[in-house]
């Protein structure tokens, strides 16, 4: 026999599975209309880390993508990008980058690394972010002499609003 | 039928494997914090790369999120952003309790609801390790992790003692894992890309994973190809494989190769030790406490003998000079 106490755990992770299953299965696109059921279980699924997709490098490889920024004082300007010795580090910001392939998404992102890099650079007037992303041919049109391409995709201007007195 | 339910979730084992999963997730996490503690700033910052007022507003309300911490920092007339770093200690000090076993639980449950905070904030640069880790420390609040190998059960003489909730642990552990990878496997199979070999080769041509250069790998699509197709070999037969006794042990070596691959080939290394911490825990440990006692054990009996027959010949010859 099994016991109550046995029987609430094993039924709370029986519950528990079935809610990570269906979240892997999209459970949130089933419908345009989020219920209150819904509701609670997508925040259980956030709490517990039952309620993740596992869609990694699926159903298709998107384009790199890299940012190039220009920063300007009035007299000269440079082009850097926003990378370190920290190969973590990079890699975070490069899952940052990723979301510019999101086209709701690209405004408001260019918006904030424009901002982040004139509040690191104080000296600098004005940045142009210019986001590339790298076309990279199939293997075949490869062996047919075709090379990996970076085309830019987004380019933004942003200025310093002149400080009130 | 709930027989074979008692026998599946309850039958009595010993908590080796999940305290092998506490102190593995708890230095991965602290390797991983240490790590990224000089970019916290910019990762997790109030004006970080994605400032606080673009993650709040993108974030459910109910997430804890470090935007909290602003009226802590004004009141205060502390930056908020000293307030993170604080928050981070706070984080690598509950791993560290975590680690050694001692208050395991609350030391969890701390690392959980920090971890949780810092990835809702960072959102956007947030990766599988993540996930794993909110999912590893989730668990290791709940799960039996600390009665084996911990501060707190800590005894020289006394050895593991078997019982269910341990295995109802381990279940879930594994049951997860098999959702997991056939999820994962079905999404890659809906794409041609994993199917042609293409994905392979668009993945290793991205300066962000390349390791290598494997430029040469278009003239060998069929290599591609089948690097590709024992993916979703891997992971859509993950369930069938790694729970057939017989297939397990070539499974678990597979798995854990293809997640080698990965931190080889494309750098994820923290993603690939928290995917072989996962599979090691649910399903590996028997093999590598195999490993461990057909291997290491005789070499380092070996090694005592040969001190004590040193020790031995010492005494001799002190005796007779």
């Amino acid at each position: 026999m099994i016991s109550i106490k046995h029987g609430c755990w094993i039924g709370l992770a029986i519950f528990h599975l079935t809610i990570a299953a269906l979240h892997a299965a999209h459970l949130e696109e089933w419908t345009t209309h989020k219920s209150w059921w819904l509701k609670q279980i997508t925040a259980y699924g956030d709490y517990t880390g039952s309620g993740n997709i596992f869609s990694f490098f699926a159903p298709h490889i998107g384009n790199e993508i890299a940012v190039v920024y220009t920063l300007a004082d009035g007299r000269e300007q440079r082009v850097t990008r926003l990378e370190s010795s920290n190969t973590e580090c990079n890699r975070r910001i490069q899952t940052i980058y990723n979301f510019f392939s999101i086209d709701e998404a690209q405004s408001l992102l260019a918006k904030s690394c424009a901002a982040y890099m004139l509040r690191e650079n104080p000296s600098s007037q004005m940045v142009r972010v210019t986001v590339i992303g790298k076309r990279v041919p199939d293997m075949a049109a490869y062996r047919a002499g075709a090379t990996p391409k970076w085309e830019p995709f987004l380019v933004k201007d942003f200025k310093k609003r002149p400080t009130t007195l | 039928m709930l027989s074979h339910l008692k026998r599946f979730f309850l039958a009595p084992s010993t908590g080796e494997p999940l305290a092998f999963f506490r102190i593995a997730i708890a230095l991965l996490g602290l390797v991983q914090g240490g790590w990224l503690a000089g970019s916290i700033t910019l990762l997790y910052g109030a004006n970080g790369l994605v400032p606080w007022s673009i993650s709040s507003g993108i974030v459910d309300p109910y997430m804890p999120q470090l935007s909290w911490l602003q009226p802590l920092a004004n009141a205060t007339g502390i930056a908020a952003d000293t307030w993170v770093y604080v928050l981070m200690g706070v984080y690598l000090c509950s791993l560290m309790v975590l680690l050694v076993g001692k208050f395991t639980r609350y030391a969890a449950f701390i690392a959980w609801a920090l971890q949780f905070t810092f990835i809702n904030t960072g959102f956007m640069a947030a990766y599988g390790v993540e996930t794993f880790m909110h999912i590893a420390l989730f668990y290791c609040m709940l799960m039996p992790v600390g009665n084996v190998y911990a501060w707190d059960n800590f005894s020289r003489h006394t050895k593991p003692v078997a019982n269910e909730w341990n295995t109802l642990s381990i279940r879930v552990l594994q049951l997860h894992l098999c959702v997991v990878y056939i999820a994962s496997g079905v999404e890659k199979a809906m794409g041609i890309q994993w199917w042609n070999g293409e994905a392979i080769w668009q993945t290793l041509m991205q300066g962000q994973f390349a390791r290598f250069d494997m430029h040469w790998m278009a003239s060998y699509p069929l290599l591609a190809k089948v690097i590709g197709w024992s993916t979703l070999l891997l992971e859509m037969g993950y369930p069938f494989f790694i729970w057939w006794r017989r297939t397990r042990p070539y499974g678990y070596l597979a798995i854990v190769g293809m997640h080698l691959g990965i931190a080889l080939f494309m750098g994820l290394q923290l993603f690939s030790s928290i995917m072989i911490i996962f599979n090691t825990a649910a399903f590996g440990w028997p093999y590598l406490q195999r490993a461990y006692k057909t291997i290491v054990q005789p070499l380092r009996e070996r090694k005592r003998l040969q001190r004590a027959g040193q020790l031995a010949t010492q005494a001799f010859w002190h005796q007779y000079e």
